[in-house]
C-alpha cells in the first residue's frame, strides 16, 4: 500500500478529504485487502478516541489552587524589596552614623598619638571610648527595631523614621557628654 | 466580541492590571475540567493530574503580563499545562530508566486503576480507562496531539499553536500515533458485549 493511501486513511478521518479524492480511495480499498483491514482500525480506534468523555475536575480543585495562589502571592510580598525611598533613607542613616562616630574616633586618635604625656589619661579615655561606641551601636539596635516595627504597621512612615533617627543619636550623644564632663575636667 | 469572551477579558485585565485574586478564581472555575482532563490523560493519574492542574494554573497566573490578548486565552492556558505536563512525562521517564526497572505496562495500569476505583465499575469509565491505558503507551509530544484533537476538537493550526511546532509536524504525529494506537487496541480490546458482561460480574460481588 502507498504512502499516498495511508496518507488519504487518515486525512479521511479529520474530515479532510474533499469528494473525489474520497472516491478515489474508497476504490482503493475494494481492491486492497490489507488497506481495507487497516481502514477499519483506525476508524474503530477514531470512533472510541472521539466518544471517550472528559474527566471533570474534582469539586475541591478549584479551592486548593486558590489557596495556594494565595499562599504564594504573600510569600512573594515578603521578599519584595524595600521601596527606593526606604532605601535612600536607610543609605543616608548609615553615613549620618558614620559622620557621627568620627569625633568619638578622632579624639581616641589623638589621646593614642599623645600617649606619652599621659598614659593613665590615655587608658581611661581608650575605656570610655569603647563604652561610648558599644553604647552608639547598641543604641542604634534598639532604634532600627523600633523603625522595623513602624514600618511592618505602615510602610510609608519607613523614610519619616529613618530621617528621625540621626536626631535620636545626636540626643544620645548629648547624654553622654554630659556623662563625660568628669574627663573633659580631667584633660583640662 | 461574544459576551463571554469581553467577561474573560475582564477577569484576565484584572489580573494583569492589579492581580486580582477573584478575577483569578472566575477564570480557574471556567477553565479548571479542561486543564484537568488534559493532565489526567497526559498523566493517567488523578493525584498527578491535581497537581499538575494546580502548577499549570499557577504558572498562569505568574506569566499572565505574557499573555497576547488576540489569542485563545484556552490555546494559551491549554499550551502551559501540556508543556508541563510534557516535562513532568520527562522527568518520569528519566527516573525509571535511573531506577533501572521496567515502565510501567500500560495494560496493567488499567486494570488496576479498575479494580480499586468506584467509578469503573460502568462500561462507560472501563472504556475510557481502556483508551487511558493504550494512550499511556504513546511518547508525550505524541500523546498530546491525540489529547488535543479528540477531547479538544482542536484542529492541525490549533494543536501546533498549542505544542508550539509546525502543523505538518502535528500531521505526521497524530498519523503515526493513530497507527499505533490501532496496533495496540487490537489484540487486548474487549467487546462492548464481554466488556458489559465483566462489569456485570464484577457489580454482583457486591
Amino acid at each position: 500500500m502507498s504512502m499516498d493511501y495511508r496518507r488519504m486513511m487518515q486525512e479521511k478521518l479529520d474530515g479532510q478529504l474533499d469528494a473525489q479524492t474520497q472516491e478515489a480511495l474508497q476504490e482503493h480499498l475494494k481492491l486492497d485487502e490489507q488497506a481495507a483491514e487497516e481502514q477499519a482500525k483506525l476508524e474503530t480506534l477514531h470512533e472510541k478516541l472521539a466518544t471517550a468523555p472528559s474527566m471533570r475536575a474534582p469539586s475541591r480543585l478549584a479551592a486548593t489552587i486558590m489557596a495556594r495562589l494565595a499562599k504564594t502571592v504573600e510569600a512573594q510580598a515578603e521578599l519584595e524589596p524595600l521601596p527606593q525611598e526606604v532605601q535612600m533613607a536607610l543609605m543616608l542613616t548609615v553615613s549620618i552614623v558614620q559622620m557621627m562616630m568620627m569625633p568619638v574616633m578622632l579624639a581616641a586618635s589623638y589621646m593614642v598619638l599623645n600617649a606619652q604625656y599621659s598614659p593613665q589619661l590615655l587608658t581611661r579615655v581608650m575605656e570610655r571610648s569603647v563604652a561610648l561606641i558599644v553604647m552608639m551601636i547598641e543604641g542604634l539596635v534598639i532604634l532600627l527595631e523600633e523603625v522595623e516595627r513602624m514600618i511592618e504597621k505602615d510602610p510609608e512612615m519607613a523614610p519619616v523614621a529613618m530621617s528621625l533617627i540621626p536626631v535620636a543619636l545626636m540626643g544620645m550623644i548629648d547624654y553622654i557628654q554630659g556623662e563625660n564632663s568628669d574627663i573633659e575636667d580631667d584633660v583640662a | 466580541m461574544s459576551d463571554a469572551d469581553q467577561i474573560l477579558s475582564d477577569w484576565i485585565l484584572a489580573v494583569r492590571d492589579t492581580q486580582d485574586q477573584d478575577a483569578f478564581a472566575e477564570i480557574v472555575y471556567s477553565f479548571q475540567d479542561a486543564v484537568y482532563n488534559l493532565c489526567y490523560r497526559m498523566l493517567g493519574e488523578r493525584t498527578e493530574a491535581e497537581d499538575a492542574t494546580q502548577e499549570a494554573f499557577m504558572r498562569a497566573y505568574n506569566n499572565i503580563d505574557r499573555y497576547d490578548m488576540n489569542r485563545s486565552f484556552k490555546t494559551w492556558l491549554l499550551s502551559i499545562s501540556s508543556n508541563h505536563c510534557i516535562d513532568r512525562l520527562r522527568k518520569r521517564r528519566l527516573k525509571y530508566l535511573s531506577l533501572d526497572e521496567p515502565l510501567p505496562s500500560s495494560m496493567e495500569l488499567a486494570l488496576t486503576s479498575g479494580q480499586v476505583s468506584p467509578e469503573s465499575q460502568t462500561v462507560r469509565n472501563e472504556q475510557s480507562e481502556y483508551i487511558q491505558g493504550i494512550l499511556d503507551d504513546l511518547s508525550p509530544d505524541d500523546r498530546a496531539g491525540i489529547i488535543l484533537k479528540y477531547w479538544y476538537d482542536y484542529s492541525y493550526a490549533e494543536i501546533a499553536e498549542v505544542l508550539n511546532t509546525t502543523e505538518s509536524a502535528i500531521k505526521s504525529r497524530l498519523f503515526r500515533a493513530r497507527r499505533a494506537l490501532a496496533e495496540m487496541m487490537t489484540p487486548e480490546e474487549p467487546d462492548d458485549n464481554q466488556r458489559e458482561d465483566d462489569a456485570i460480574n464484577r457489580l454482583s460481588e457486591y
